[in-house]
């Protein structure tokens, strides 16, 4: 809700409440949920952000001036240089802790400071020293010593920071020949921290942050950890997590005022239509299955299990998932979530029949999706929805008529039909709503 | 008022742990500085596509491939030590692995990068070269890698680093050209 319809509702209250419309208690909680409703709260808030911005920015350049080697300075000297930040860094998370508990500014500045600080005294003396390479083992010091900050002094950037970290050291490690599995308990240590969040206000800032943040990275991490011995499971395994997110978002924030603070279900909805583009195509289909098992040494056939706690956790959590909305009767989101459905179809009958009936359910499935959500948006007269129903149908012809073998006229008169299409639904939503203002 | 106390050790513990991890990685590496044995390395050239340059010399041993028993068990990032032996001209190299600290000689810790085998019966441990960079001055760097691979590729054999190792630790102390530390080398090739 804007600003200016707070200001509208905060108005309003008072009068509700002495008509006994609404309880004070009630009113309260209006409160609460929407928040300080003057121009002073955009002002607080716009000056935690520079002033968080700022400190980053200054605890940035300290550490690039400080990473020159001054090769003139003693060893000893170096050393003392390195600890400087950290104890700065570490002064100020205290005083902030002891005095300046309740300013958000504050925490999130400190404890920013002090988690760069700690990252940059580790390599400064590694610097010092020439200590190899070990990239990991560096990361993974500097998150876990950082880690706690966000536990102590209640801040959310920190945990952002150590999100995208535990993801980079997945990464290397993975790349590496390693196995990056231990990535799961790292993010587990974190889980506490955006379940409070979340549950204090699901809405605010610090929630949004930390969901965007998690959806994305665990869809990096996912990819990043399958041990990928059994060839195609990405398939299920994405399909099952964007639907898995897609139908929590819709669950659980589905009256959130902004997409902003939809996160979950705007990175399901993009990223299951992501991968559902790609399987309309027939090379993802190919070469599947456990006839395909990868028995190679590069891979490792016990991390190898992994794969498939993760394939039962999102086929099932998607599923329960489903049920919950097929319960509320909600069509639309199933129709929706159902990727993960489709996916474990579309696998079997890939592995056991076709790679071309998996590819044609994909197909059938974007068309029905796009069909379905322009015939909700003409329902509901939206426009937005309607035109993304449409969009969806003329990215699949796009990609359709590239690749297949129809002739010229074949592909112009199913242009023409898509972009009469466009037209018809579009003036079907305004006559509708001309309607609806006569009325 | 108990559970403020409680975090305040807790934040405390933490601010504790973040000093004395760099304060142990300092400790250990003078130490290793100021009591270990001296060994000089020979060292080779450097692939010239490294992608994160810059601000160090990459530093490339050879002999990083041993041979090994076919029965003994190796496996990659499994903790190994690397045995250094001396040869004629004074210059250390490793001439074996175990996988048990070795009861006499010099030795320096290190892990397996990965294990091949061969088809005549043998068996080869690549290991992971304890050191691989000199840190310097980033206008420097550039220069000192391009003058390190010169006489590297000229088997120049007065190229070599200086490392000191103390039970099993190793620490890089210094790249030399001609005798000269890097540093004073470039300096006095500028003038």
């Amino acid at each position: 809700m804007s600003r200016k319809n707070v200001k509208w509702l905060y108005a309003e209250i008072p009068k509700l409440v002495s008509e006994g419309i609404l309880s004070g208690d009630m009113a309260d909680k209006l409160h609460q949920y929407y928040g300080e409703g003057d121009e002073g709260k955009g002002l607080k808030t716009a000056l935690t952000i520079f002033g968080v911005l700022g400190t980053i920015l200054i605890a940035a350049g300290i550490i690039l001036i400080l990473a020159k080697n001054w090769s003139e300075l003693s060893r000893e000297l170096r050393t003392v240089i390195a600890f400087l930040p950290l104890v700065a860094g570490q002064l100020l998370a205290l005083y902030t802790y002891l005095k300046k508990k309740d300013s958000v500014g504050w925490r999130e500045a400190s404890s920013s400071f002090l988690m760069i600080a700690v990252g940059a005294a580790i390599s400064l003396i590694g610097q010092t020293y020439n200590l190899p390479g070990d990239f990991d083992g560096f990361m993974l010091l500097w998150m876990l010593l950082g880690l706690p900050l966000v536990y102590l002094l209640d801040a959310t950037l920190p945990a952002l920071f150590y999100m995208i970290g535990i993801t980079v050291w997945a990464g290397s490690v993975q790349s590496n020949n390693g196995d990056a599995l231990f990535f799961w308990a790292l993010l587990g240590l974190l889980t506490p921290y955006i379940y409070k969040k979340i549950k204090q206000n699901q809405y605010s800032n610090p929630s949004v942050f930390l969901c965007w943040s998690l959806s994305a990275v665990m869809c990096a991490a996912i990819g990043i950890t399958l041990e990928k011995v059994l060839p195609g499971l990405w398939i299920i395994v994405y399909c099952g997590y964007f639907s898995c997110l897609y139908l929590l978002g819709e669950l659980r924030f589905k009256y959130s005022p902004t997409i902003w603070q939809q996160p979950f279900k705007v990175v399901g909805t993009l990223g299951m239509l992501g991968v559902s583009f790609i399987l309309t195509y027939e090379w993802p289909w190919n070469h599947i299955g456990w006839r395909n098992y990868r028995h190679t040494a590069g891979y490792n056939e016990i991390a190898g299990y992994f794969d498939y706690v993760v394939l039962a956790g999102v086929v099932l959590t998607a599923f329960y998932l489903l049920y919950a909305h097929w319960r509320k009767r909600d069509a639309y989101s199933v129709l929706w979530g159902s990727a993960v459905v489709l996916s474990l179809v579309g696998y079997t009958a890939a592995q056991y029949a076709d790679s071309m009936a998996a590819m044609l359910l994909f197909n059938a499935y974007l068309l029905l999706l796009g069909i379905v959500t322009v015939i909700k948006g003409v329902r509901i007269k939206n426009l937005g929805v309607t035109n993304a129903g449409m969009l969806i149908i003329t990215l699949l012809a796009l990609l359709r008529f590239f690749d297949s073998d129809l002739g010229f006229v074949e592909r112009g008169i199913a242009f023409i039909l898509v972009g009469a299409g466009f037209l018809v639904s579009n003036i079907l939503i305004l006559k509708k709503r001309g309607e609806g203002h006569e009325k | 008022m108990k559970n403020k106390k409680i975090f305040l050790v807790l934040f405390i513990a933490l601010m504790l742990a973040q000093l004395i991890v760099p304060a142990y990685m300092i400790v250990h590496r003078e130490l290793v500085l100021h009591n270990g044995k001296q060994y000089k390395f020979r060292v080779q050239p450097v692939d010239p596509y490294h992608p994160l340059r810059g601000r160090y010399v990459s530093v490339h041993l050879g002999d990083l491939q041993m041979t090994v028993p076919k029965d003994e068990k190796y496996y990659g990032n499994q903790a190994i030590y690397a045995l250094i032996t001396i040869d004629d001209m004074g210059y250390a190299r490793f001439t074996g692995i175990s996988r048990t600290v070795p009861e006499n000689g010099e030795y320096i810790k290190t892990k397996v990068a990965y294990v091949y085998d061969e088809n005549g019966g043998q068996k080869h441990v690549q290991i992971e070269a304890p050191f691989d960079r000199y840190y310097m001055e980033e206008k420097m760097a550039p220069q000192a890698e391009r003058e390190y691979n010169k006489h590297v590729r000229d088997r120049n054999d007065n190229v070599y680093v200086t490392v000191k190792v103390l039970s099993g630790s190793a620490v890089l102390e210094r790249l030399y050209i001609e005798g000269m530390t890097i540093e004073d080398y470039i300096k006095s090739n500028k003038g």
